[in-house]
């Protein structure tokens, strides 16, 4: 692990290093390639907006992210369980699903003005799925023998089946849907703000500032925000949430 | 108790034509008895165990508990599978209790640590079916049937997939859980073997469709 670790700083240091060369001795022109070394002091000159941005990326996607997983659970584990539900809402879902988030737009701000639920329906759009089909495949994947135990049992009824069977056994597929979908809406956070729901967040700061006044050493500066903010909640999910749910799962839990 | 099977006949329709598993059974079983079922790969005998734990229909038929007609699963009836059937998500003791949690049962503790004990389980409370051996986890499949306290145990070739050795060892359990428990098991093999070892009677099947060729009768009723 240690070794792991010197490896990491290693390589990225050398990586900066690199970087730094070609950006001020062979580029020289900061705007096609800014120098780490601004890119890293941009995140002090820019201390008084980052907090606010990252509140306000943060609150989009929450809307978007929370919403996703609420619908996309429990319709997962409808059309999962219940071959009519399958059977009458897939074929739409399926149509849906292939349209991308930033085709959304238009209908974001008619449907939901210049505010924030807007930008939180884009970051839907692109979570809800990965969310939907991951707890859809998980109870649809529970083995026969597991339900008829439960039945053996005593189990009385399909709300106990899916709540005593189903839903543990679909738990880490529906973590793992969660862990995408946190990926995938977080993605769309740029795209969310830059038409302009608000006046602060991290891709609208981006798009409407530093690129509008071609400030790339801050814009890259953002970028790598964007990333590290998505590293360290997929961190954050798994160590709190999939450790502690997942025990009895060999291979999740070293 | 007292378990009767009438005239059962079962087959299976699908698209590529149907199927008769069991042709025309008639049983009696009672009360205390252990019970084997003896036939070839495919004769049936898993189906007619799945049709008295109530998980189908039988085809033409019926098969009465104390008089009643069988119509669907119920706590006197456990059957235990031949692959364990643990969910892997819970540990021992709340697999153990799982029958208990869906019955509503409010004291669950005292009972299932009786089994625990019963089935010489304790110290493995916490762990999970990924951590335990095939044996292990047949006996907490055992424990987790036998804390329901049911009139008739399934049993559907439970051991085949252990070795010699576990296999015996869980033999003399068996039959000391059956001895001390005086539970009527019904216990489905392929291994005529096995079933001379455990049984008071056995029924033999013939390859499909399933029809009692002969019954055998081992040894009196469990020595009380």
């Amino acid at each position: 692990m240690r070794n792991f670790k010197a490896h990491f700083i290693l390589s990225i240091l050398t990586f900066l290093v690199l970087l730094e060369f070609l950006s001020r001795i062979i580029i020289k022109n900061p705007l096609y390639l800014p120098p780490p070394s601004s890119v890293l002091l941009s995140y002090i000159s820019l201390r008084n907006y980052i907090v606010k941005d990252i509140l306000t990326s943060m609150l989009h996607f929450l809307i978007g992210v929370g919403s996703a997983c609420f619908l996309g659970i429990l319709l997962g584990i409808g059309i999962g369980w219940f071959n009519q539900i399958y059977k009458g809402l897939f074929p739409i879902l399926e149509i849906l699903r292939p349209i991308p988030p930033i085709a959304w737009i238009p209908m974001a701000i008619i449907w939901f003005k210049l505010t924030h639920i807007s930008a939180g329906f884009i970051i839907f759009t692109g979570a809800f799925f990965p969310v939907l089909i991951s707890t859809y495949t998980g109870m649809k994947d529970v083995p026969k023998i597991l339900i008829e135990t439960a039945k053996i049992l005593g189990a009385k009824n399909e709300l106990s089946l899916i709540r005593y069977v189903g839903i543990p056994y679909a738990l880490p597929y529906i973590f793992s849907g969660i862990r995408t979908g946190m990926g995938v809406g977080w993605m769309c956070v740029v795209a969310a703000e830059i038409f302009g729901v608000s006046d602060s967040g991290i891709g609208y700061r981006l798009f409407q500032r530093f690129y509008h006044f071609h400030q790339m050493d801050y814009a890259v500066a953002y970028m790598f925000l964007l990333g590290f903010i998505s590293l360290t909640m997929d961190a954050l999910f798994r160590r709190f949430v999939e450790e502690r749910f997942l025990k009895w799962k060999k291979g999740i839990v070293k | 108790m007292k378990l009767e099977v009438i005239n059962l006949s079962k087959t299976y329709f699908s698209e590529r034509g149907e199927v008769k598993a069991l042709d025309d059974i008639n049983l009696e079983v009672k009360e205390g008895e252990f019970l084997c079922i003896v036939g070839p790969i495919g004769c049936g005998k898993t189906t007619l165990l799945r049709l008295i734990a109530g998980l189908e229909r039988p085809t033409a038929g019926k098969i009465l508990l104390d008089g009643r007609e069988i119509s669907g699963t119920s706590p006197e009836r456990v059957l235990i599978f031949q692959e364990f059937s643990l969910f892997p998500w819970r540990d021992v003791f709340k697999n153990i209790e799982f029958g208990l949690e869906m019955m509503g049962v409010k004291d669950r503790k005292k009972i299932v640590e009786k089994y625990i004990d019963l089935m010489e389980l304790k110290g493995f409370e916490k762990r999970y079916p990924y951590e335990l051996s095939g044996g292990m986890k047949q006996k907490v499949a055992i424990a987790r049937a036998l804390c329901m306290n049911p009139s008739i145990l399934l049993m559907d070739e439970p051991f085949s997939l252990l070795d010699a050795g576990t296999t015996k060892l869980l033999h003399q359990e068996l039959l000391k859980i059956w001895e001390k428990t005086g539970k009527t098991i019904i216990f489905v093999t392929h291994n005529v073997e096995e079933a001379r070892a455990l049984g008071t009677r056995i029924v033999f099947l013939s390859p499909r469709p399933g029809k009692i060729i002969r019954i055998e009768k081992l040894k009196e009723m469990r020595p009380v």
